[in-house]
């Protein structure tokens, strides 16, 4: 609890001094709809000092500026990786096991910092209360580090889920759940219980927002068997560390790609869209220091873009598998989201009225503005590629790319740099070290993000182009694909400069912070505030009184809903404000998700599909662990272009035993969904020791070690049994998985060898690799009969 | 008869139009809400993150600072 967070023995008379604390304050009850006699009591109740922990807002700001330079240096090493393939090493630090480090450290441990930095300063004021427990606070912020350093430890030695944006494995999930609702939750809510001030700040509804909807979307899309827990069972023993912690999701198919997307979606909303707007309804009206523009706006923006948020996952599964009406109610509801997120930007520009001046000579709110413009861009770039017909061209092109980094590094990246140009003198208590440094990175920092989004925009429409390109014959005009790769390298090398150049910015940033830092005074200052508590007797107005003089009930009833009354009093409640915010992203998400889940039809049964086995479920493992999906795709749209470049678009029913699914967001390389088949293992052999044996101009990277490694036969047994606990029906090969993957590890091995291919790699991690590959989308080609008949043999 | 075949026998493809008009409904009333709000009072919102700045200059030290180590 709070050192100075006790009575001070002040009474009525300095109720005065209270009403200071607010404009219309009087001892936490601001307004006029509070019952006179009870507001009456709040203000004569006995004033409580306090102070405020800023102590912890130091450290998670810190942590944003540190991680944030960790984040885009690597992402700037994947970016040079796909310029120059070359500089894919050592397997650990190759593109695919590169990429979700980045994605993670940008969003969890940059941006998230950034947000308890923002939630922890501002909330302590807004409430005019210290935190609830300054030991939560710090389990928090140990805790929060300890997460990412094992996604540090973990991602690049290929222990992930498989899902983007959600890779880490489940016990750092439960880890997550523990720091983010145990400590972060019942800090944050513990706060709001004890705070002086009765009305919660639009901010504070962001806030709420985030936590709730975040902890919401983490616990149901991180549903798991934990493999190591079935090896115990089995076993006695946990096995290696990376079998301990495999896990497979409960969810498959399509099933498990809308879980996924409500999940990736959501997360976009409420981690990197709620907390930031509530740090801008907080920290740009400090910077400009000028009220909010519209107090109605935002109470429209909030509940607007609550409700309407959580529906709009399905955009990213257009002409996929998933069921049309769930795909055309995520492009429905994508499309009116357009309207809030711009009433938010407008609401934050003009904030800044009367103060426009400040434009040209505060560096802080220069990113403020540039990081509120990207806002307004992106929210309206989100909406159109959510239209079926724009995201045919843009979905699994670089388009993505950019439109994430525009919105990732001009509004997440400039909103948090002017936060902390801002909090810096106020958490150090001295002088910005150098406001020519900060405007220097605003600078190098804007011209940064141009370099490196304009580019991408450019190489995701030519990739677009190029993949339905028809020449005059009818015939795909690109039809080897690496053609659409090669014609992007001009871009990905000015994307590394831009990238370069912002990471500059970055670091600009941290010696700012540090050289303030070491300015500081060798005591910080710690202001004892006063106010006094809410008073546990204080009653709204209980009833607004009907307007109308004859009337039937139901009209009286409507004037005083109409009087809005009801809803001020729930700007006074967290916890019905929060329950009710839960039901309204819930009730997309229940639409979206029941019907999905409970109905036959939308998962097509296909008798020729049947389990993977053994052997190719262990290869789907290491496609999974070494990150193929971050440039593979396994989804043939129903498009022309595409059936004709790769085959017959995929069926929802091809996907039932896919655990995680693996449809990709992105092709840098082509899509694999009809892989099988269509070349020998042998070139598949040469494919993996380094692509360019085989395609000149490709830019994977070589995977020599899966040749070199020996694939442990012995953890199979274990995935088996828990894809059977799923319900996957593997029957016999429970008990036999380990002969049966050995078995046709030694087949492969022969007819590798038959094609050309060496002699003595049947027991190595590449003869799992091929016999996936060769698996992938060859069932749907199969009779059922000859399935059945595969079985009984 | 199993839950599926009760949601098997649904018509999905209204659930666009339902969700349509359960937005319209929220989005309805949280306008009315806020147009109906009296201007003062949320003039009074508004200023709230400007005011706790106010606080802090009329009581800092008011009880005299405990300070803190500076060291973090």
């Amino acid at each position: 609890m709070s050192p100075v967070d006790q009575p001070s023995g002040g009474t009525a008379p300095e109720a005065d001094e209270a009403s200071r604390f607010g404009t219309g304050a009087v001892g936490g009850s601001r307004f006029e709809d509070a019952d006179p006699s009870a507001a009456v009591a709040e203000s004569s109740a006995e004033l409580e000092s306090f102070t405020y922990d800023d102590a912890i807002v130091r450290k998670f700001a810190f942590a944003t500026i540190v991680w944030g330079v960790v984040a885009m240096l690597v992402g700037l090493i994947i970016a040079l990786q796909l310029a120059i393939p070359s500089l894919n090493v050592i397997p650990e630090a190759a593109f695919g096991r590169l990429r979700p480090l980045h994605t993670n450290a940008a969003i969890f441990a940059f941006a998230g910092n950034a947000v308890f930095a923002a939630i922890y300063y501002s909330t302590q004021r807004l409430c005019k209360a210290r935190l609830f427990n300054d030991t939560l606070s710090n389990l928090h912020f140990w805790g929060w580090q300890a997460i990412i350093v094992s996604a540090a430890l973990t991602l690049p030695f290929g222990i992930t889920q498989g899902k983007e944006y959600a890779e880490l494995e489940w016990p750092i999930d439960l880890a997550i759940a523990v720091v983010w609702v145990g400590f972060f939750g019942v800090n944050f809510f513990g706060t709001l219980i004890k705070r002086r001030e009765r009305h919660m700040y639009v901010a504070i509804w962001f806030y709420i927002a985030t936590i709730v909807t975040v902890a919401m979307l983490h616990v149901f899309n991180n549903l798991w068997v934990p493999v190591g827990v079935v090896e115990l069972f089995r076993t006695g023993s946990f096995g290696s560390a990376d079998q301990f912690m495999k896990s497979y999701p409960v969810y498959a198919g399509v099933q498990d790609a809308l879980m996924q997307w409500w999940y990736g979606h959501n997360a976009v909303a409420f981690f990197l869209t709620t907390p930031f707007l509530g740090l801008m309804y907080y920290f740009l009206p400090k910077a400009a220091q000028r009220p909010v523009f519209s107090y109605r706006l935002s109470i429209i923006h909030f509940w607007s873009l609550v409700f309407i948020y959580i529906w709009a996952g399905p955009h990213h599964l257009h002409y996929t598998a998933l069921p049309e009406w769930a795909s055309s109610l995520g492009m429905l509801f994508s499309v009116m989201l357009w309207m809030p997120s711009w009433g938010g930007m407008i609401n934050g520009l003009l904030t800044l009225r009367g103060a426009w001046n400040k434009i040209v000579t505060d560096p802080i709110i220069q990113f403020f503005i540039v990081g509120v413009t990207f806002y307004g861009m992106a929210t309206f770039e989100g909406p159109m590629l959510s239209i079926k017909s724009v995201n045919a061209l843009s979905h699994y092109t670089d388009w993505t790319i950019a439109h994430v980094h525009s919105a990732a590094l001009g509004w997440n990246g400039f909103m948090t740099f002017g936060m902390l140009y801002w909090l810096f003198p106020k958490l150090f208590q001295t002088k910005l070290w150098s406001k020519k440094l900060c405007s220097a990175h605003f600078w190098i920092g804007t011209v940064g993000i141009l370099l490196y989004i304009i580019p991408i925009y450019a190489a995701g429409i030519t990739q677009g182009l190029m993949w339905r390109a028809f020449d005059e014959t009818g015939r795909l005009a690109f039809p080897d694909f690496v053609e659409t790769v090669t014609a992007l390298m001009p871009f990905y090398y000015i994307r590394a400069i831009g990238g370069t150049l912002f990471l500059v910015g970055t670091v600009m940033c941290l010696i700012n912070c540090v050289m303030t830092w070491m300015n500081r005074p060798k005591v910080y200052e710690e202001p004892v505030h006063r106010a006094a508590p809410l008073s546990k007797s204080y009653r709204d107005m209980s009833h607004a009184q009907s307007r109308l003089e004859a009337n039937v009930g139901a009209g009286h009833a409507g004037d005083k809903f109409l009087q809005g009354m009801w809803h001020r009093r729930l700007e006074r409640r967290p916890v019905r404000f929060t329950v009710l915010v839960l039901l309204g992203v819930s009730i997309g998400s229940i639409v979206e998700a029941i019907p999905t889940f409970l109905i036959k039809s939308n998962v097509p049964t296909i008798a020729s599909v049947q389990p993977y086995t053994p052997l190719e479920l262990m290869g789907r493992d290491i496609y999974i662990a070494e990150g193929c999906y971050n440039c593979h795709s396994q989804m043939i749209r129903p498009i022309y272009a595409e059936t004709k470049r790769y085959g017959e678009y995929s069926k929802p029913g091809e996907f039932i035993y896919d655990r995680p699914f693996q449809w990709g967001s992105r092709r840098i390389g082509p899509d694999l969904a009809r892989e099988g088949g269509k070349q020998s293992h042998f070139w598949h052999y040469l494919h993996f020791e380094d692509p360019r044996q085989v395609v000149e101009q490709s830019i994977m990277p070589k995977y020599t070690h899966l040749i070199t490694q020996d694939l442990d036969f012995s953890k199979i047994p274990s995935r088996v049994a828990s894809m059977a606990m799923l319900g996957v029906p593997y029957g016999e090969a429970v008990n036999n998985a380990e002969e049966m993957a050995r078995e046709q590890a030694a087949q492969i091995a022969r007819e590798l060898v038959d094609q050309g291919g060496p002699e003595g790699v049947g027991e190595k991690k590449v003869i799992a690799m091929i016999a996936y590959m060769q698996r992938l989308g060859t069932d749907i080609y199969k009779d059922a009969g000859e399935e059945v008949e595969d079985a009984a043999e | 008869m199993r839950l599926s075949d009760v949601f098997g026998h649904l018509d999905l493809t209204i659930y666009p139009k339902i969700a349509l008009v359960l937005f319209v409904t929220v989005f309805l009333a949280v306008v009315f809400r806020a147009l109906r709000s009296p201007k003062r009072q949320m003039a009074e919102y508004s200023r709230m993150a400007l005011d706790d700045e106010a606080s802090l200059s009329a009581n800092e030290n008011a009880a005299g600072g405990t300070g803190q180590k500076g060291g973090d």
